[in-house]
């Protein structure tokens, strides 16, 4: 179920809260869980399976690994790696691997899934993460299932993360009551990842269609352009939904991005995009290969590994892996050639750069084949530059949301916000009053126009 | 009061968010389903029945998610308020729906393929060879934007559908069939609103200027009836106008023309074939007052309606059509004995053993040009 959704926000939401409080210290863990579950299972009722049988087996071999035969101890520890990247390889590569191999040499009739489990990108990483973290010692491991459970399927996270760590996630401590302080905080972050998705991101979604099979580069540019803008919202927005509920709880996720349409480099962008999943493959990836610590060839290669498996993990597409390498071989560029001459450029060149850097790469995202996104980038630079009717016409009906986007995606908007907010403080209570009005009035209006789209990476 | 204003300071975000779920809530509750949407014209979906196949298909959730999305209170005022805004900001399509010039709403335009124009010619060539001995005629009606070209949003350019007409007509040069071109009188007539500004049909004066035509070009009797103009229903909202949610500010009129001498009037015995239920007049009355009174031509669409009219030849009528035609069909009446109408979109019976039963002497395509060029159902009627 969408957190946009009036489903979730006007009848699961108060109820949740109201149970919530009802529950015994004791047995809130219990009542979330059972919550969560009944959550996923509404929205992919036969996916609950898989994440049942790998919650399971998570905890049972993780709590029965050897403690004192290391040998022992790793062969436990790969079983369990195993089971869960042939798993997630299964459901969602096994298909598109066959589909390749086919084209090549005669295979017999095979089956794949169709459908993808929701979400299983971002669990398996979770439980991954958990796993080597107590394999490496870093973590106790958790005897108590319950708490195991809860870590795994709380539902503001389960769909489309944050990553959390298990144990940033079991330092928060017990389940306090509600109390106004972090109500007031998750409702202001719940209606500010609400408008996002509902206002800018459901508004911008229909330019790159439209753009798709257009010869004017204006178009092929304002399509990108948008694309860009609405990926972030429609990620960002629902990252701060679930913080949002979360937080009205009293629990703290990490957030995912910090203004990555600021960044002055690639580096500095993946800092600030999807940091969750960037430290995820950082700290299981990138440094257990060596880094940048071995020498440049190592280097090299552990970027191009580090970034074709993130690019994979996007999705089973030829477009994505060349994504992710897309990224790599920039950041290799950047590091070893670029470096020295961005440090003696100003600083709004470097900006434009990269983003221009990052709308590229997000044509080689957003497409459906590889042919698409290179016909996509012809046009781009070489279409025609002459405005025709239908460039006029989406720049002229989508304007202001894209200036608005914009405008918030580099944080002109906050910045001004903070400004009220420490500079006048009477000026900032009354304007929060309207925005958050009028947030439940374009929720309410967009609501009802049933125009509302999925999230983009829900896919994921 | 002073501590809610302190409290409302404190926490706005908490505070309003309660009030508005709260009240919310209690509407959803205690507010009774609503069947129809008058705004969309479409039925509004009702509390799902739980069936664990279902629920495992997830037809349920999304039922259930669209129930609650349907049955949103005050969700046509948000609906339009979020139009209006959108408007506000120059956004000027909504669906499908221009919105023009002079509260003049326009659908989109279908493109058709050159392989959309040969289908069709070939579908009307073979009936022309099939029916030698018959009279035919074809009616191909512009659209509203072809008309009005000047009140289209600026830089919105539509295909030149007259042009199109035009060639598809030369390709029946020295058949048997009668080409009947409305492009001109319509260009002459613009100013007497022949089209709905909120509908994409035509109004009945834009169908009473057609069937003049039509009468010196395919009846080719003339017979001077004068009618009195009746209006049904001076607050038609049409299709244009609920699909998109724009609300034009002067409502469109619906009129009924009748002949002004009592001479001039025809009995009928309208026979809805496969609904089996007959009437004694073309107009059904109790729709003037609906969401939707264009349907009180004919009551509506229907597969198959034989009209046995008491004028006195032996001419028979077959015209196959779109709902355009719905309010022309009133014209004809004066000019056949009996007048069968099929709408091949809903129509499925075999149209010549139609033809044979019912003696036809006449047969007249009326389309507007977007459905006969986008509907494939015509294609098949001759399979």
């Amino acid at each position: 179920m969408e957190f946009q959704s009036l489903l979730f926000i006007i009848f699961i939401l108060p109820v949740f809260l109201f149970f919530y409080q009802i529950s015994s210290q004791k047995n809130r863990k219990i009542f979330i869980i059972i919550f969560s579950l009944f959550l996923y299972t509404w929205q992919d009722p036969y996916s609950i399976f898989i994440l049942l049988f790998l919650l399971i087996m998570n905890y049972l071999l993780i709590k029965y690994m050897d403690e004192i035969d290391e040998k022992r101890r790793l062969v436990d520890f790969l079983v369990c790696i195993i089971m869960n990247v042939f798993l997630l390889f299964y459901v969602k590569y096994y298909g598109f691997v066959l589909n390749q191999l086919s084209s090549i040499i005669h295979l017999p009739n095979y089956h794949a899934l169709e459908t993808i489990p929701l979400g299983i990108s971002f669990y398996v990483f979770s439980l991954l993460s958990y796993d080597i973290d107590v394999y490496l010692r870093k973590i106790e491991k958790e005897y108590n299932i319950i708490d195991f459970a809860f870590y795994v399927s709380f539902f503001p996270k389960l769909i489309m993360g944050p990553i959390i760590r298990y144990q940033d996630f079991k330092n928060q401590g017990k389940l306090k009551n509600l109390n106004k302080e972090n109500l007031e905080k998750g409702f202001e972050l719940f209606l500010l990842g609400c408008i996002q998705k509902v206002c800018i991101d459901n508004q911008l979604d229909p330019i790159w269609d439209i753009a798709q099979g257009t010869s004017s580069a204006w178009m092929a540019w304002l399509g990108i352009f948008s694309y860009t803008l609405q990926i972030y919202f429609d990620f960002q927005g629902y990252t701060l939904m679930a913080i949002g509920v979360t937080r009205m709880i009293g629990i703290y996720l990490p957030g995912n991005f910090q203004y990555p349409y600021c960044a002055t480099s690639i580096t500095d962008f993946w800092r600030r995009w999807h940091q969750t999943l960037s430290f995820w493959f950082r700290d299981y990836i990138y440094i257990p290969l060596g880094g940048n610590r071995k020498g440049v060839k190592t280097h090299i290669r552990n970027l191009i590994i580090v970034w074709m498996l993130t690019g994979l993990w996007h999705g089973a597409n030829w477009t994505f892996i060349a994504w992710g390498l897309y990224y790599g071989v920039i950041l290799i560029f950047e590091k070893y050639i670029w470096m020295n001459i961005q440090k003696k450029l100003l600083n709004f060149i470097n900006w434009f750069i990269t983003f221009i850097i990052v709308m590229i790469g997000w044509v080689l995202f957003a497409s459906s084949t590889i042919q698409d996104a290179l016909q996509y980038l012809k046009i781009m630079f070489l279409g025609s530059w002459k405005i025709n009717s239908l460039f006029y016409i989406q720049l002229k009906s989508s304007w202001w949301i894209l200036g608005i986007g914009f405008l918030c995606s580099i944080s002109f908007i906050h910045n001004i916000y903070i400004y009220i907010k420490i500079n006048h403080n009477k000026l900032y209570i009354v304007l929060k009053i309207i925005i958050i009005c009028l947030t439940w009035l374009f929720f309410f209006m967009y609501s009802a126009s049933d125009t509302m789209q999925s999230f983009l990476y829900f896919q994921f | 009061m002073r501590k809610i204003k302190i409290i409302l300071k404190k926490y706005p975000a908490m505070i309003i968010s309660f009030i508005i779920i709260t009240c919310m809530l209690v509407c959803y509750i205690f507010q009774k389903d609503k069947k129809i949407s008058d705004l969309e014209q479409r039925n509004l979906q009702q509390i799902p029945h739980f069936k664990t196949s279902l629920f495992a298909s997830g037809e349920y959730q999304n039922e259930y998610q669209s129930y609650v999305q349907d049955q949103l209170p005050l969700r046509d005022i948000f609906f339009q308020g979020k139009v209006q805004f959108e408007y506000l900001l120059r956004k000027r399509k909504f669906d499908d729906v221009w919105i023009g010039k002079n509260n003049m709403l326009f659908q989109d335009m279908y493109i058709p393929t050159q392989s959309d124009i040969i289908k069709r010619k070939n579908i009307i060539d073979s009936f022309i060879n099939k029916y030698k001995n018959l009279h035919i005629g074809i009616v191909l009606v512009n659209n509203k934007a072809d008309i009005y070209r000047e009140n289209l949003p600026n830089n919105v350019k539509f295909l030149n559908q007259n042009k199109i007409i035009n060639q598809f007509y030369d390709m029946f040069k020295n058949k048997n069939i009668n080409t009947i071109r409305l492009n001109d009188i319509f260009v002459s007539h613009k100013n007497e609103n022949i089209f709905y500004n909120s509908d994409h049909h035509w109004t009945t004066r834009g169908a009473y200027v057609a069937f003049q035509q039509i009468e010196k070009e395919f009846i080719k009797v003339k017979k001077s009836i004068d009618y009195d103009v009746y209006i049904i229903n001076d607050k038609f909202n049409g299709s244009l106008s609920k699909r998109s949610g724009y609300m034009i500010t002067k409502k469109d009129k619906v009129e009924v023309y009748l002949p002004k001498s009592k001479e001039d009037e025809v009995d009928v015995i309208v026979n809805y074939v496969n609904q089996k239920k007959k009437k004694a007049t073309v107009f059904n009355v109790d729709k003037a007052i609906s969401s939707n009174p264009y349907e009180v031509f004919l009551g509506g669409n229907y597969d198959c309606i034989e009209i046995d009219t008491s004028t006195k030849n032996n001419k028979s009528l077959l015209l196959i059509k779109d709902s355009f035609a719905n309010c022309l069909v009133p014209f004809l009446l004066p000019y056949y004995h009996h007048i069968t109408v099929i709408d091949p979109r809903y129509y499925t019976d075999d149209i010549d053993v139609l033809i044979k039963d019912n003696k036809i002497s006449d047969v007249l395509f009326l389309y507007n040009f977007q459905t006969f060029f986008l509907d494939k159902n015509i294609l098949e009627l001759f399979y």
